[in-house]
C-alpha cells in the first residue's frame, strides 16, 4: 500500500515538532527514518498511526484519505520502542491479541487464529516459545514477538519506532538481517526509525534524514552518502572534515589564500566545504598545493587514520590512508581532494 | 600515642565504621519492636482478652444483641456502597490525572488528597450544613422527601468523601509510571477503548486497584469522626460498629463494647495480612505507589 504524506505538520502547544512535510512512500518500501534526537521522528509515526492528529495536512494510504480515520480503522503494525508487549499475556495471546478483539463478524475461528499464530512463531524463529510469557524472555525475543504481533491483524503498513533500540550490538546486526528477510518475504509497506546511521544505510531501500521537523533528503542510501543534499545530511551521515571557505568571483579562499578548487554553485559568499576522510589523498608537497604537517597517526584495525594540520590556513583534516604508505610525524606533505562537497552558509 | 581517626589502618577503619552503623542499626530495630509491642501489639491484645473476659457465651450474646446487628448491617451497607463509587471513582481521576493534560490539572491532585488532611468532624459538620433540616439544600430535600443527615445516605455520602483518596492515589503513580504504550499497542491492534480497558488497562492495575480497594475498605469500616457527626447516633438505626462501640463505652456496657471491638480489631488484621501478601506476591506492581 502506498502512503502518502502531504503537508503534514504537528505543533505541540505552542512548538511545532514537524513543519509541514511531503513524502511518498511506494508500496513494499523498507523506508528508514533517521534524524537525531528530537528531530520528529516519533511524532511522524505516530501521526501515520492515528496516535496523535496532525495539525495540518493529510494522509493517504493509498487513495485513501486517512487523515481523519481512527487508529483500529488504519490498521497499521506499530513496534514500539520498548516493546510494549501485555506482560499478562503470554507470547501466543499477544500475538493472537489483535486477531481477538476483533468484532465478531471479522473474527477468525480459534483454530484458524491458533494456525497463524503457529505460523508467525515459525517465522520469527520463535517455535516453542508461545507459552512464555514476556518476562522469560530475552530482549531480542521480545522484539520478534512485538513484530509478530503487529504483523498478525495484516497491517497496511508496518510502523518501527526504533526497533532495536535497546538491544547490544550483536543481537542488533542479527535482528536487522533478518528483518530485511522477513520484509522480503512479507512485503509490506515498512517506515523504520532510527537514529543509528550504519542501520538505516544498511536497512533502508530509501532513507529519509529529518532534522528539526523536516525533511533534508529522501533517497537511496548511496545517494545520501555520495550527495548528500545539504549541509545538515553531510555532517549527519557518515564522517566528514568541514572547512569553512569563502567563494569569490568563482574561486574558493580560505583564510585569503586560494584553494585552487573548483567551485560547485555560482553564489559567492561563505561556504562550508565537506570532505571524507577517505576522500583526502597524501601525496609529495607541491608548489600550489595544499601542504599539511602530519600530527598524529592512528593504527587500528580498521586501517590507518592520520590527522593533518594544513599549513597555508587554519585547519586540520582526517585522513583514512593505505596501510603501505610510510608515514613520519612532523613530515610535511602534499593534501589533495578527490572528491568534495561545497554548500552555501546561510549569512 | 594515639593516632587520630584518619591516620588508623584503612581496612581497621572501616571495620570500626561498619561496627558502629552496626550497633546504631540493632538499637534502632530494637527500639522500633519495643514500640510495636507497647502501641500496637498490647492494644491489639486487650482488645481481644477483654472481648473474651466474661467467656464464650457473653461474647456471643453481645454479638447478636439486636442493636449490634443493626451496626454491622449499617457497616457493611456503607461500605458496599462507599467502597465500589470510590473505586469507580478514583479509577476516573486517576486516569484523568495519568493519561491526559488539562488546566489545574494540579488543583485536581492536590484536591483529592483534601479528605486524608482535613479533620473528618469538618467534613461530617460540613455535611450537615448541607443538607441538614435546616441546611442548604433542606428546601429540595424536603420537597422529594429525602433525608440524608441522620440517615444512611449520610453515612455513605460522608464515608465516600472520606475515603475518597485511597484507590485514586494508589493508581495515579502506578498508571502513571507505566505509561501509555501498552494501551496504544492494543489501540493500533484494533481493539475498541473498552475493549483495550478491559484486556489491558485492567490487568496492568489490577494489584494496584485491589491494595488501594483493600486500604479503602478498611477505613470505610472503621470510621468514626464525620459519620458520628452525620449519623446522630440512632441506636438500632444509624450507628455502625465504630459508633455503636463508643455507644456501649459510654453506657458502661464494657463487654459489648470490646466485643465490637474485636470484630473490628479482626477486620484490620485480616486486612493487614492481605495486604502483606499483596506486597509480597506483587511487589514490583506495586512497586510504583509504595508510600504506606
Ligand atoms: N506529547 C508531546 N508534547 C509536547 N511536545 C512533544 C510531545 N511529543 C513530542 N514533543 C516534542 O516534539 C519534538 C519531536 O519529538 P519526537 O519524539 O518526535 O522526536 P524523535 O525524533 O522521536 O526523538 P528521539 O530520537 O529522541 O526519540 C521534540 O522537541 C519533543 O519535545
Ligand atoms: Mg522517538
Amino acid at each position: 500500500m502506498d502512503i502518502t504524506l502531504s503537508g503534514l505538520k504537528k505543533t505541540f502547544g505552542q512548538s511545532p515538532a514537524i513543519h509541514g512535510i511531503d513524502l511518498k512512500i511506494v508500496s513494499g518500501e523498507l523506508l528508514g527514518l533517521l534524524g537525531p534526537s528530537g528531530s520528529g521522528k516519533t511524532t511522524l509515526l505516530r501521526m501515520i498511526a492515528g496516535l496523535e492528529l496532525p495539525t495540518a495536512g493529510q494522509i493517504f494510504f493509498g487513495k485513501e484519505d486517512a487523515s481523519h480515520k481512527t487508529i483500529q480503522e488504519r490498521r497499521v503494525g506499530f513496534v514500539f520502542q520498548s516493546y510494549a508487549l501485555f506482560k499478562h499475556m503470554s507470547v501466543a495471546e499477544n500475538i493472537a491479541y489483535g486477531l481477538k478483539v476483533r468484532p465478531k463478524a471479522q473474527r477468525l475461528e480459534a483454530a484458524q487464529i491458533y494456525k497463524r499464530v503457529a505460523e508467525l512463531l515459525d517465522l520469527m524463529q520463535l517455535a516453542g516459545y508461545g507459552g512464555r510469557f514476556p518476562g522469560q524472555l530475552s530482549g531480542g525475543q521480545r522484539q520478534r514477538v512485538a513484530l509478530a504481533r503487529a504483523l498478525a491483524v495484516e497491517p497496511r503498513v508496518l510502523l518501527l519506532d526504533e526497533p532495536f533500540g535497546a538491544l547490544d550490538a550483536q543481537v542488533r546486526k542479527d535482528l536487522r538481517r533478518w528483518l530485511r528477510e522477513i520484509h522480503m518475504r512479507t512485503g509490506h509497506t515498512t517506515i523504520f526509525v532510527t537514529h543509528d546511521q550504519e542501520e538505516a544505510l544498511e536497512l533502508s531501500d530509501r532513507v529519509a534524514v529529518l532534522a528539526n521537523g523536516r525533511l533534508e533528503q529522501v533517497a537511496k542510501p548511496e545517494i545520501i552518502y555520495d550527495q548528500p543534499a545539504s549541509a545538515f545530511v553531510h555532517g549527519f551521515i557518515g564522517e566528514s572534515n568541514q572547512i569553512y571557505v569563502e567563494q569569490l568571483n568563482g574561486r574558493l579562499f580560505a583564510a585569503g589564500s586560494d584553494l585552487h578548487l573548483q567551485c560547485q554553485d555560482q553564489t559567492d559568499g561563505p561556504h562550508i566545504l565537506f570532505v571524507r576522510p577517505q576522500h583526502v589523498k597524501l601525496s609529495q608537497p607541491t608548489e600550489t598545493g595544499w601542504r599539511g604537517q602530519i600530527k598524529a597517526i592512528h593504527q587500528s584495525f580498521l586501517g590507518r587514520r592520520v590527522e593533518i594540520a594544513l599549513s597555508d590556513f587554519n585547519g586540520t583534516l582526517d585522513a583514512i590512508v593505505n596501510d603501505s604508505e610510510k608515514l613520519v610525524i612532523g613530515e610535511t606533505i602534499g593534501v589533495t581532494l578527490s572528491n568534495y562537497r561545497l554548500f552555501a552558509l546561510a549569512r | 600515642m594515639t593516632k587520630s581517626f584518619l591516620q588508623r589502618d584503612p581496612i581497621q577503619r572501616d571495620r570500626d565504621m561498619v561496627r558502629e552503623s552496626r550497633l546504631v542499626e540493632r538499637t534502632l530495630i530494637a527500639l522500633v519492636f519495643v514500640i510495636l509491642a507497647l502501641f500496637f501489639f498490647a492494644p491489639m491484645l486487650v482488645v481481644f482478652v477483654e472481648a473474651g473476659r466474661k467467656g464464650l457465651l457473653a461474647y456471643f450474646t453481645a454479638i447478636a444483641d439486636p442493636e449490634t446487628k443493626s451496626a454491622i448491617k449499617m457497616t457493611l451497607m456503607v461500605a458496599t456502597l462507599a467502597v465500589p463509587i470510590n473505586a469507580l471513582f478514583g479509577l476516573a481521576a486517576a486516569w484523568a490525572i495519568a493519561r491526559f493534560e488539562f488546566p489545574l490539572k494540579n488543583l485536581l491532585v492536590t484536591l483529592i488528597d483534601l479528605p486524608f488532611s482535613v479533620s473528618p468532624v469538618v467534613v461530617g459538620l460540613s455535611f450537615v450544613v448541607l443538607f441538614g433540616s435546616r441546611g442548604y439544600f433542606a428546601p429540595l430535600l424536603v420537597q422529594y422527601n429525602l433525608q440524608i443527615i441522620f440517615a444512611w445516605p449520610g453515612l455513605v455520602l460522608a464515608t465516600t468523601f472520606v475515603t475518597f483518596p485511597f484507590v485514586a492515589r494508589e493508581l495515579i503513580p502506578l498508571m502513571q509510571q507505566q505509561g501509555v504504550e501498552d494501551e496504544e499497542a492494543a489501540l493500533t491492534l484494533g481493539a475498541c477503548p473498552l475493549k483495550m480497558f478491559l484486556t489491558v488497562t485492567l490487568p496492568n492495575i489490577k494489584w494496584g486497584l485491589i491494595y488501594g480497594i483493600l486500604l479503602c475498605n478498611a477505613r470505610a469500616m472503621g470510621e468514626f469522626g464525620a459519620v458520628a457527626v452525620v449519623s446522630g447516633r440512632i441506636r438500632g438505626m444509624t450507628t455502625t460498629l465504630p459508633l455503636q462501640v463508643e455507644v456501649l463505652y459510654g453506657g458502661f456496657d464494657l463487654s459489648g463494647a470490646f466485643a465490637i471491638a474485636s470484630i473490628l480489631a479482626g477486620l484490620a488484621l485480616v486486612t493487614l495480612i492481605i495486604k502483606t501478601v499483596l506486597e509480597w506476591r506483587h511487589a514490583a506492581d506495586l512497586a510504583a505507589s509504595q508510600r504506606h
